[in-house]
Parts: structure tokens; C-alpha cells; sequence
């Protein structure tokens, strides 16, 4: 029983991989604002050098499709990491749709209508009170790559 | 300073269930490893669902060193001259997030009237919140604490600034109600201190991060102090008032000096000022219930003065107490140390 399973699942992935094959990379920035020459601050997200609390971590997750055909119905799902406050709008990612979970994943909702239950009574959930982030994809083509990206602040 | 962490942990474990509102005043603990994956599932044509997880991005929360004092007088601390025992409060929080060592400094304002004399530093480790004989002393600019932010018990100490009030100003005249000293208490950071050189805020330190972070960065407030202030109260203000009454005349209707109704008795009042200035100095005696005043007996300083409230300083008020009070008011002019008065008044015994 047991070798017909994964003799079924051998010949179920290999060809499976062959035709869409999507790959991710999770990099972590730190998010520090810089003051231009001429006077402008810009945001720069530079290498992870130091960190401490009250430093802002940006996760860029970029996605590749490898395969020979498109993959649909992607969702990227990141879960906010430990330690760490999701920064509010700070979820990007184009052509994507971002919902966010207050419970650890199970459900997940747009920010405008994410509750939770504090002291009984149900309230908008804050950004300290999401515990993750899903990008919603429609398709990702064969070839085609992207990324999409969060902020954090170290608690 | 690693047993008093591991310890510490474990209070944390054990206290923030119980004090869940009392936040710490840290941030994420250094060594905290942040870790983060992403996950990803899409559809495949055909129908079929697939996973795929990137790998693990993963970093190290390195030591933050802050510190924070804050004077818990609320207002000048009323002393007086000569008190001993003279006690300015301060609490020196890490708030940092990690266990750290911070060397105290204690300093005198020279711009007041007065310093105070063996000023010392001591550190509240009987925990009874008051200065007391089992409290440490901290050597000013070498001694240290050690604090651990991330505990909710160890991440702040009572500090107290103890000494002696001087008997006279800097400048050895006497001590006025109002007059100043001021004392600052100083925490910095003993890895900063070591470094030698004036830091940046952000400048990381390599080696030196506790709490298994391997480095430490300077936060922006790797130093901090606060002022304490002792002022010449005017309750207790270095200046005293001596006064002595006694009699110095009895006469008898007969010519002796029994005391017997009839007999008038002569009082002496003495005065004199002692270590400072005095001001609204106010002298009054009432007569006792079972004697009547001799009207025009005042005298100051061998002088008589009228009963009348008029313009010389004797009133012999007859409505004031069971037999009446005499006041003597000096309160136009300041008196220095050594001045002395000598009031006599006469009553005569029912």
C-alpha cells in the first residue's frame, strides 16, 4: 500500500513540475530613511547590518515561475514574524490582492474588514494585532517573476 | 551577569502572566533570532494545488544599550543646616534590551548657594524604598549597577544621594531659608564607559553584546541623568530661636518675696538667634489664668514700651488667653545670628 502511494506521487509531481514550477525568495532589508543632498528624506532598504528594537525589517519575497506553463490561484502567504509589529500599509505587491489575518491564518480579510474581539466587543484589527499577510495572484505566466513586499518594526 | 540573566529569564517567564499591564520597558531581548518564510500555493493546469516555501530569512536582534534616570523628588527637598542623613531619590531604569552594567556618577552644582557635604551614592538593595543603614554604597564615577531590561524586578534600581547639609553657604556666611543645592546623579553605560571615546548613537560595538547577541549598539540614550535639588526650608531653616523665660523679681504686698496673692512677679524673657537669619520673628507670653498683668510693665532691652497696639513693637492684649498675652512684634526687621533680645514683663498673682 504504502509503495503504490508514493509510486503514485512520483508519477503524479514529476510531469506536475515540468509544466509550472514557482519558486520563492524571502530577503530581509533593513528600512532606514536617509536625507538626500537635497533635503529630501527617501527610504532606503539597505543590507541587514545591525538590528535592534524600534528598527524597521523589510521582507522582500520575489517569485519566479520556472515552469513551461502558468500557474494560477497564487496565493504567497507570510506569516509576520516573531518579535516584530506588521507596519501598517506597508504590504505591496503588484497585481496582487492583499488580505491579512488576525488569527494566525485560518481566516483572512482586506484590512478595512479584518475584526477582532477585544474585551468582548469586535473591533477593526490594528496593525500590532495581524499575524499574516496573503498576496493573491491571480496567474503567474511561465518565465514570469515578480515580488512582493512588507515592513516590519522590531518590538 | 550571565546568572543574573538566566535567573531573570525565568522571573520574566513566571511575572509577565502576573503583571501583563506592567510592560517592560524593552524591546525584543538581544540574541532574539527573528526568523521569517514565505509560502506560496498556486494551481497548476489540471487542477491540482501545489505548495512551496522559500527559505528561512533569519536575524539576530543585537543588543540596544539605553538607559533612562529620573529624580522621584518631586519637588526641592526641604533640609536644613547641619541635618545629617539628607536623601535625593532617583530610579536608573535600563531600558535597553538586554542585561547591562552602568556606572553611577554623582555631581555638585557649583552655581548654588551651598554643596552638601559627604555626598554619597547608594543603591536601594534591600528594596525597602527609604535610605537605610543596609543599603550599598556605589562609588561615585567607578562603581556600577547591573540591570536586566528584559526583567520586570531587575530592570530598574532606587538610587539614593545621601549627605550631610552644611552649617554654612559656600562662601561661609549663613545659610538663609531658600538657598540651593543642587546634585545630579549620572548613569552611563560601563561598555560605552569602556570604550573611551564619545559614541554615536547607532555606533555598534563589536564582542560586546549580552544576551547572546554577539554585538551592542549605542542607543540614543546611552547616558541619561537627572537633577535633585536640597533647599534651606523655612519650617526647619537653619536658623533657631532660643528663648528662656524666667523670673527674676518676686515682691509680697509685705515687702519679702513670697509668692502669695498680691505678690508681683517680674519675668524675663531671653532671645537670641543662632545659625541664620530669621524673619517675622514674633515674641509672645501669655499670662497664666491665675495672675493679672501690670499694665505698662513691658520692657524690651531695658526700654518700656506701651500696652496700646501703637507704634512701638509691646501690645498687652487682654481679650488674647485667660488673662491676657503679651506680644512683642520684631517682625519689620531681619535679624542675623547672635542678635538677642531681652524682654521683662510684671504680673501680680490673684
Amino acid at each position: 500500500m504504502q509503495i503504490i502511494k508514493s509510486l503514485l506521487l512520483t508519477t503524479l509531481l514529476l510531469p506536475v513540475l515540468a509544466m509550472a514550477d514557482v519558486s520563492l525568495i524571502n530577503t530581509a532589508y533593513k528600512v532606514v530613511l536617509v536625507e538626500q543632498a537635497n533635503g529630501a528624506v527617501t527610504e532606503e532598504w539597505q543590507d541587514l547590518g545591525r538590528v535592534v528594537p524600534g528598527d524597521t525589517i523589510g521582507y522582500r519575497i520575489s517569485y519566479k515561475n520556472s515552469g513551461t506553463e502558468t500557474a494560477s490561484d497564487v496565493a504567497i502567504n507570510n506569516p509576520i514574524p516573531k518579535n516584530t509589529d506588521y507596519l501598517a500599509n506597508s504590504a505591496k505587491g503588484l497585481n496582487s490582492q492583499i488580505t491579512y489575518s488576525a488569527d494566525m491564518g485560518q481566516t483572512f480579510a482586506r484590512a478595512a474588514e479584518l475584526f477582532v474581539i477585544k474585551d468582548g466587543k469586535q473591533q477593526l484589527a490594528r496593525p500590532t494585532d495581524i499575524t499574516n499577510i496573503r498576496w493573491s495572484l491571480a496567474a503567474i505566466a511561465a518565465g514570469a517573476e515578480g515580488s512582493v513586499e512588507f515592513k516590519v518594526r522590531v518590538q | 551577569m550571565k546568572t543574573l540573566q538566566s535567573a531573570a529569564r525565568l522571573l520574566t517567564g513566571t511575572l509577565v502572566a502576573l503583571a501583563s499591564s506592567a510592560a517592560l520597558a524593552v524591546g525584543t531581548p538581544a540574541g532574539t533570532n527573528i526568523s521569517n518564510t514565505a509560502s506560496a500555493s498556486y494551481t497548476l493546469p489540471g487542477g491540482t494545488t501545489t505548495q512551496t516555501k522559500s527559505s528561512t530569512v533569519s536575524l539576530t536582534v543585537l543588543e540596544l544599550i539605553n538607559v533612562n534616570v529620573t529624580s522621584q523628588n518631586g519637588a526641592n527637598v526641604s533640609t536644613s543646616a547641619g541635618a545629617t542623613d539628607q536623601v535625593l531619590t532617583f530610579v536608573v531604569t535600563n531600558t535597553g534590551n538586554a542585561v547591562e552594567d552602568f556606572v553611577l556618577t554623582l555631581t555638585q552644582s557649583s552655581s548654588e548657594e551651598f554643596d552638601m557635604t559627604n555626598a554619597k551614592i547608594f543603591e536601594d538593595t534591600d528594596g525597602s524604598g527609604t535610605y537605610t543603614s543596609g543599603d550599598t554604597e556605589i562609588a561615585s564615577g567607578t562603581g556600577s549597577i547591573g540591570l536586566d531590561a528584559n526583567s520586570t524586578t531587575e530592570a530598574a534600581a532606587t538610587i539614593f544621594i545621601v549627605g550631610v547639609t552644611p552649617t554654612t553657604r559656600d562662601d561661609s556666611t549663613a545659610l538663609v531659608s531658600g538657598d540651593l543645592s543642587q546634585l545630579t546623579l549620572e548613569a552611563i553605560s560601563e561598555t560605552v564607559d569602556n570604550l573611551g571615546t564619545t559614541p554615536t548613537p547607532g555606533q555598534r560595538i563589536t564582542g560586546v553584546g549580552s544576551g547572546g547577541a554577539p554585538d551592542a549598539v549605542v542607543g540614543t540614550s546611552y547616558m541619561d541623568d537627572a537633577n535633585g535639588v536640597f533647599e534651606i526650608g523655612t519650617g526647619s531653616g537653619t536658623a533657631t530661636i532660643n528663648i528662656t523665660k524666667s523670673i527674676v523679681a518676686v515682691v509680697d504686698p509685705f515687702g519679702g518675696s513670697t509668692y502669695v496673692p498680691g505678690s508681683t512677679v517680674t519675668y524675663q524673657i531671653d532671645v537670641s538667634v543662632a545659625n541664620g537669619d530669621v524673619d517675622n520673628l514674633v515674641i509672645s507670653d501669655e499670662i497664666p489664668g491665675n495672675m493679672d498683668y501690670v499694665a505698662g510693665s513691658i520692657t524690651l532691652d531695658g526700654g518700656t514700651l506701651t500696652d496700646d497696639s501703637d507704634t512701638d513693637v509691646g501690645v498687652f492684649d487682654s481679650t488674647s488667653g485667660t488673662s491676657g498675652t503679651v506680644t512683642i512684634d520684631l517682625s519689620a526687621s531681619t535679624y542675623s545670628a547672635g542678635t538677642s533680645f531681652v524682654v521683662q514683663l510684671q504680673a501680680e498673682i490673684k
